[in-house]
């Protein structure tokens, strides 16, 4: 999007009009999900955060400094929301422990093969603590001091949980690529067909190697 | 080394998640839950908002519903009170003949048998107001044979046709019907359970026979019985206290009570839950002597009784839970109360100058209705921890029977707040 035509949306929307609304949240729809979903659990809760933030944005359009750059401000918005949301949805969080970790191989992992969706998921099955302060961190680019008064915790506490976050992800990585192309799949039953035309009689079990072996 | 490397997984999720590129697509659904934010409705959540709707109407159903079938317009001179429970068995199956009565009849005639239960389930729940009368009639028909599905869709069909066509006239009567009423013996446990199936697949309609069936014991047993071997029943303890607003007729003329009580609540699934318990409530209340009925007659009538009764409630509540996330849950509850009426101290306001009736009247201990009331309410509970939870219940109590010596009509409706020990609780948390 041009900036002349972002600004016409801009100003459409400080007159309240709906299309310019429409149109400039269809714009930005994809960045701004993009931020709600590291945060939410899942989709649903995303696009509620979104459209929140997509409020608050509308409502104190206002208030944007139209010299900075529009993303940077949305990104910020939605950011916030997200952590409002978490806020509200604060429960005893920060009593989960480790697990036991396995020895992980020293890799790269920024050269990790991991599309858009296997991280998502990840990202989305640590526990909601660690995945705000590791969005925070890791992504938003937030110090320790500044999660710490954003989520009213201390310094100490983030650390120790991005530092858990990133243990929980290196033990999903690990997973990932000893099965390539499934995060987390466990199946060891072996299947047989039902459907035999030889012999009718056949009678079907369903053999677990695990408790075979 | 270690710094270097926590980078590393860093990056790899701020490059990768940098951008979801067509992996959110839009959805014109999310805009038009914007557009409703921006018409004017509050940024709440969309879920959170979606599931109050959802259960404010389904609280609203109820309660039309549960109006309709329970509280006929016509106030009739059926006796509501608690003894004249047997001689109402009696008077049925006089009326309508014993089973074998019945037998005979239905062997002859196909129609005869099923449209006479079918006339009397139809008309005690329409005339008479009182509760008794209806679980009188249950056990009636337990003797005169189970209603099974067909019976109660007889019972609907034939209704509009009723006055028109003579019972015993009729011949045009589905074979299944006949069968299932002839079926007498108490062993017709398979025909009880279908009967129990239906009733409470239609409970929406006919709140009358699911409470009904609720109030039947053998049926009772069968209700739950799967689930609670395969889920282990949780227990819950909570103080609960309320003001809440009595009225008889309309909300028009209301006074405010006050509640307070123990209950027990079982969870007998993950979604449904059983709530019993003790609540100490004083319910006073004023009333035009229209609505008051008194077997003392009074020289002049007076204009007017102000009420205050000690009633200890008892419920007997089922729950459903529908809706459980982040520590908030939101349940459903319907069930029966039973008032034992510990003082009832009537207060009668005459318009002349010289009345000439008695001015107060007190009674202790003597009305009790098991089962009378039905209750309907909505739960929101919230985790404090795991242990303990605070909640916010809006109830309405509304009477199946005449309550105390005035057998009147006497609503409650009221807001609870309570808080909650969970004794033990079947999902360790998170």
């Amino acid at each position: 999007m041009g900036e002349e035509e972002l600004y016409r949306l801009i100003s459409g929307c400080l007159k309240d009009d709906r299309l310019s609304q429409k149109l400039l949240y269809k714009a930005f729809y994809g960045f701004a999900m993009g931020i709600c979903l590291r945060y939410a659990a899942n989709r649903y809760e995303a696009s509620e955060i979104m459209n929140q933030g997509f409020y608050k944005v509308f409502k104190n359009l206002n208030k944007y400094d139209i010299t900075k750059p529009f993303k940077a401000w949305l990104g910020r918005i939605m950011v916030n929301t997200s952590i409002d949301y978490y806020r509200s949805n604060l429960k005893i969080a920060y009593t989960e422990e480790l697990d036991k970790a396995e020895h992980i191989n020293d890799t790269e992992y920024a050269d990790q093969n991991l599309n858009y969706n296997d991280l998502l998921e990840m990202i989305t099955k640590l526990p909601r603590a660690y995945r705000t302060i590791f969005n925070l961190f890791a992504i938003e680019g937030y110090t320790h001091e500044e999660i710490g008064d954003m989520l009213n915790i201390s310094t100490g506490t983030s650390k120790s949980n991005l530092h858990k976050a990133r243990e929980k992800l290196k033990v999903m990585i690990a997973e990932n690529n000893r099965i390539p192309g499934t995060v987390n799949k466990q199946s060891n039953d072996n299947i047989i067909s039902i459907t035999q035309q030889s012999n009718p009689n056949l009678s079907v079990s369903f053999v677990n190697n695990v408790t075979k072996q | 080394m270690k710094e270097e490397k926590e980078d590393s997984i860093d990056k790899l999720f701020s490059r990768g998640l940098n951008d979801p590129g067509e992996n959110a697509p839009y959805r014109e659904g999310d805009w038009d839950a914007m557009e409703a934010m921006l018409n004017g409705r509050k940024p709440k959540g969309i879920v959170r908002s979606l599931v109050l709707l959802a259960g404010a109407a389904a609280a609203m159903l109820l309660l039309v519903i549960g109006w309709l079938y329970l509280n006929p317009a016509q106030k009739t001179g059926t006796p509501p009170q608690v003894v004249k429970t047997k001689p109402q068995v009696q008077q049925d199956t006089g009326k309508y003949g014993p089973p074998a009565q019945q037998l005979a009849e239905s062997k002859s005639n196909a129609l005869s048998a099923s449209d006479s239960s079918a006339m009397s389930a139809n008309d005690i729940s329409r005339k008479s107001r009182s509760f008794f009368t209806l679980s009188a009639d249950a056990g009636g028909r337990n003797t005169a044979g189970k209603l099974g599905i067909n019976d109660i869709y007889t019972a609907r069909v034939i209704k509009p046709n009723r006055d028109t066509t003579p019972p015993d006239k009729t011949v045009s009567m589905a074979i299944n019907t006949t069968k299932t009423d002839t079926l007498i013996t108490p062993k017709t446990d398979k025909l009880a359970n279908n009967s129990m199936k239906v009733d409470s697949a239609i409970a929406e309609k006919k709140p009358v026979l699911a409470s009904v069936v609720d109030d039947i014991k053998p049926n009772k047993k069968q209700a739950a019985p799967a689930s609670s071997a395969a889920f282990k029943p949780t227990f819950a303890l909570s103080f609960v206290a309320s003001p809440d607003i009595n009225s008889v007729k309309g909300f028009s003329q209301n006074k405010v009570g006050t509640n307070a009580g123990l209950l027990l609540t079982m969870g007998v699934s993950k979604k449904w839950s059983i709530t019993t318990g003790a609540i100490y409530a004083d319910k006073p209340y004023l009333t035009d002597f229209a609505n008051y009925s008194s077997a003392y007659k009074f020289t002049s009538n007076p204009a007017s009784v102000s009420a205050s009764c000690i009633v200890l409630d008892i419920p007997l509540n089922i729950g459903y839970q529908v809706y459980n996330k982040g520590g908030n849950k939101f349940s459903l509850g319907t069930g029966l109360s039973s008032y034992f009426m510990l003082r009832e101290n009537y207060t009668f306001n005459y318009t002349g100058v010289y009345p000439g009736g008695p001015a107060t009247y007190n009674i202790r201990n003597k009305n009790k209705h098991i089962m009378g009331i039905l209750n309907l309410n909505m739960t929101y509970q919230r985790e404090i921890s795991s242990k303990f939870g605070v909640g916010v219940q809006p109830y309405y109590k509304l009477p199946l029977t005449g309550i105390g010596y005035g057998q009147v009509n006497l609503k409650s409706a009221g807001v609870a707040v309570g808080v909650t020990w969970n004794i033990n609780s079947a999902l360790k948390p998170k």
